[in-house]
């Protein structure tokens, strides 16, 4: 099914990475790292389908798109202490405290890590 | 030629996060109360909003920002209660952005608001991601739509103030489990304040104005 959720965040993604390779004044970009949070919704082939798009006839076409997702982290309100876990078992209560109530640590971040360019 | 790597680590939505930034200390200056309200299309946001408007209007002063894919359909229910509403049509994006609402705002006098309320774009997705500098965030989810929602759009769920489970009224015609829903809910986000609501039938809306107002009382 088409997804159209991606396209924003991808237009986002494409001028930043448009002004850091006119700024290292690169001829080519080759390849793109992003670490998205497992928390998020958006799909990584549309993320790519996207950036193809907007890519298309600039120096960023053909760029290679590695997206590493990173864990769910909690934090427990009650004993403070982080733990993993995944989509499926987000309410999960602390493994030490047994205490339910968190906070989110990390998993909902959309970063543009690095590009290599020529 | 040579492949060089570029370090960058920057968040990919911190221009929609810096405009998101200078709205809430705007809201801040005027003493705006900004609800963002979000749900799935047809949960009932517009509903909600019309009856808040009816609750709170002689108590408060209220405009309302309308986001929708194309039409002006929401809009001209909302503004048939006599509230200034202002439309934001997104042109087929599906939530919100801060620049967006950016530039709906400057169509408002906020020194004369205690109170805006935001429609989202009916969608569990992507209004989850851009922050609006809000004060609140309130979500709608209705009774069709299923109890398990909560654990399949985790992120709609966690940063939310308020959730109202509309539709009450339909109850005997579905399997909606209340108390899963509740449990799924507060598991998530132990602070979220629940309302069992039915904007058909009024249930439930005046325990929600009331709540509204005190909180944006509160922030004030």
């Amino acid at each position: 099914m088409p997804s159209m959720h991606e396209l924003p965040v991808v237009k986002a993604l494409f001028q930043i990475v448009m002004d850091h390779a006119q700024k290292n004044e690169a001829k080519r970009v080759v390849q793109i790292n992003l670490r998205i949070g497992l928390l998020s919704d958006l799909v990584d082939e549309w993320i790519r389908r996207y950036f193809e798009m907007l890519a298309e006839n600039t120096i960023a076409r053909g760029a290679g798109i590695d997206i590493t997702r990173t864990p769910v982290v909690m934090r427990c309100r009650a004993c403070g202490c982080e733990f993993e876990v995944s989509r499926d078992e987000l309410g999960k209560a602390c493994p030490e405290c047994k205490e339910k109530g968190v906070d989110i640590v990390s998993g909902r971040e959309y970063t543009l890590e690095s590009i290599a360019i020529e | 030629m040579n492949i060089k790597l570029i370090d960058i680590r920057e968040p990919i939505l911190k221009e929609n996060q810096a405009t998101a930034e200078q709205l809430a200390a705007r809201f801040a200056e005027a003493r705006v109360f900004v609800v963002n309200l979000m749900s799935s299309p047809g949960a009932g946001k517009t509903s909600l909003v019309v009856k808040t408007l009816e609750g709170l209007k002689h108590r408060m002063r209220i405009a309302v920002v309308e986001g929708d894919v194309v039409s002006t359909v929401d809009a001209e229910r909302v503004a048939s209660t006599g509230a200034q509403t202002v439309q934001i049509n997104t042109h087929g994006a599906c939530h919100i952005d801060a620049a967006m609402l950016g530039r709906a705002v400057q169509e408002l006098d906020l020194e004369a608001l205690d109170m805006l309320i935001v429609e989202n774009v009916g969608n569990l997705v992507c209004p989850a991601e851009f922050v609006l500098g809000e004060s609140m965030r309130a979500m709608i989810l209705s009774v069709p739509e299923g109890h398990d929602k909560p654990l399949k759009y985790p992120l709609m769920f966690t940063e939310t103030s308020a959730l109202l489970i509309n539709k009450l009224d339909l109850m005997p015609h579905t399997d909606f489990d209340l108390q899963a829903c509740r449990d799924a809910v507060t598991s998530l986000n132990p602070d979220m304040r629940i309302f069992e609501i039915s904007c058909r039938t009024g249930q439930g809306i005046d325990g929600w104005v009331d709540w509204l107002e005190q909180r944006a009382g509160g922030s004030q």
